[in-house]
């Protein structure tokens, strides 16, 4: 998957590349429709970033670890008024690996419910 | 059908945000607002006083919390916080918003450094909205502050901005001047002998009596081109660097708290 950020929106231009994998684990239906429960595990790299850590050359060896690659652990739900049709919506809920973490190192400060995004979609199935 | 979405939709309820690394966030510039409250309390005059130092925060959130617990419990002592930057270990906005809502529970003022960690991803940007330009000063009480931002591999231009740093101590009448910069002047990864001497040459020009740096966690102090030279340490480390300045010219010394 191909993400952009506008720099009106996110500051500065972020272009996201990642690799999604769902694991469906449960499904309602009623009549023609359905809605899919599913887990998931995003990786994701983000590229232009300014002072990347990722760019090695410009430190020592091992310095810095890789900053612009980010690990995501979602619930979803997809689902469609017609199963046979074409059109699914879809939305997620995650945390990335950093707030998984330090929500584990912190239990006590870090709230992880303060650290969960969401995410909306639509899919065409062809 | 309901159910399992309105369940998601229930423990969505944390902030929305589009990607981990967007760099927008109140043009708030923490470091002036928090000055106009230090300078409330500036008599101006030649005072004792003692600041409490933190530095490299980081992601050690229950122990910055435990700093903070210590300064507030005695906050009668201090005048005000001066951070050594930084405050996240990537530079991402959540990292800064974390860091900042627990600083907030500071009971006194605090003024903050730019550490390398914080420049990373987009954070040169958000710290710039978020606390101020990097590189600045201002007096308390006879001393004078000098923030500059010295982490050269993360930053482009001039830095560390020897200029800014010469022109604010030949300008300065205060009977103490401190600088702050996150990295040692005798960092072995980052500055040539050269680089080392022009700083160790301004240090000793100006009769600088301090120079406060993070980046090393361990904290620690030294001799410095005839003033002293402190690492504060990290959170991690669970101390809290004490800088007192005495009256009449008594000197400046420093002391580590143990929490």
């Amino acid at each position: 998957m191909h993400g952009f950020v506008r720099e009106e929106r996110g500051g500065t231009e972020i272009i996201t590349i990642a690799l999604k994998n769902n694991f469906d684990f449960y499904r309602f239906e009623y009549n023609k429709s359905f809605l899919d429960l599913y887990a998931g595990v995003n990786v994701f790299h983000v590229t232009g970033l300014r002072y990347q850590a990722s760019r090695r050359n410009n430190y020592p060896d091992s310095y810095y670890s890789i900053g612009s690659i980010r690990g995501l652990l979602y619930l979803g739900a997809r689902g469609s008024v017609d199963a046979k049709g074409p059109h699914q919506g879809y939305f997620e809920s995650g945390v990335n690996d950093l707030w998984i973490i330090n929500s584990l190192n912190n239990s006590e400060t870090i709230n992880i419910n303060d650290y969960i995004s969401l995410a909306l979609g639509y899919v065409y199935v062809f | 059908m309901i159910r399992p979405l309105v369940l998601l939709l229930a423990i969505s309820c944390g902030k929305f945000t589009v990607s981990p690394y967007v760099s927008n966030t109140p043009n708030s510039k923490l470091n002036k607002n928090q000055l106009s409250t230090i300078k409330e309390s500036d008599t101006g005059a030649d005072s004792s006083f003692k600041i409490a130092v933190l530095s490299d925060t980081h992601n050690y959130y229950k122990e910055l919390e435990e700093q903070i617990d210590y300064i507030n419990k005695h906050k009668n002592e201090y005048a005000f916080v001066l951070i050594g930057g930084d405050l996240t270990n990537l530079g991402l906005l959540r990292e800064f918003e974390t860091t900042k809502k627990l600083l907030q529970r500071l009971k006194l003022p605090y003024i903050s450094a730019v550490g390398n960690h914080d420049l990373l991803s987009n954070g040169g940007r958000i710290f710039d909205q978020m606390f101020g330009p990097s590189d600045f000063s201002f007096t308390y009480n006879q001393t004078k502050f000098i923030l500059f931002n010295n982490n050269n591999w993360e930053s482009t231009g001039k830095v560390p901005d020897l200029e800014f740093v010469e022109e604010e101590l030949l300008g300065s009448s205060s009977q103490y001047n401190v600088l702050i910069g996150h990295v040692s002047p005798l960092d072995k990864d980052r500055w040539t002998e050269r680089d080392k001497q022009e700083m160790g040459t301004v240090f000793r020009t100006y009769n600088v009596n301090y120079f406060l740096n993070g980046h090393d966690h361990n904290p620690g102090g030294e001799s410095y081109e005839g003033g002293t030279r402190v690492t504060i340490g990290a959170s991690s480390k669970r101390k809290i660097l004490e800088v007192e300045f005495a009256s009449g010219g008594g000197g400046v010394s420093h002391n580590f708290i143990s929490l």
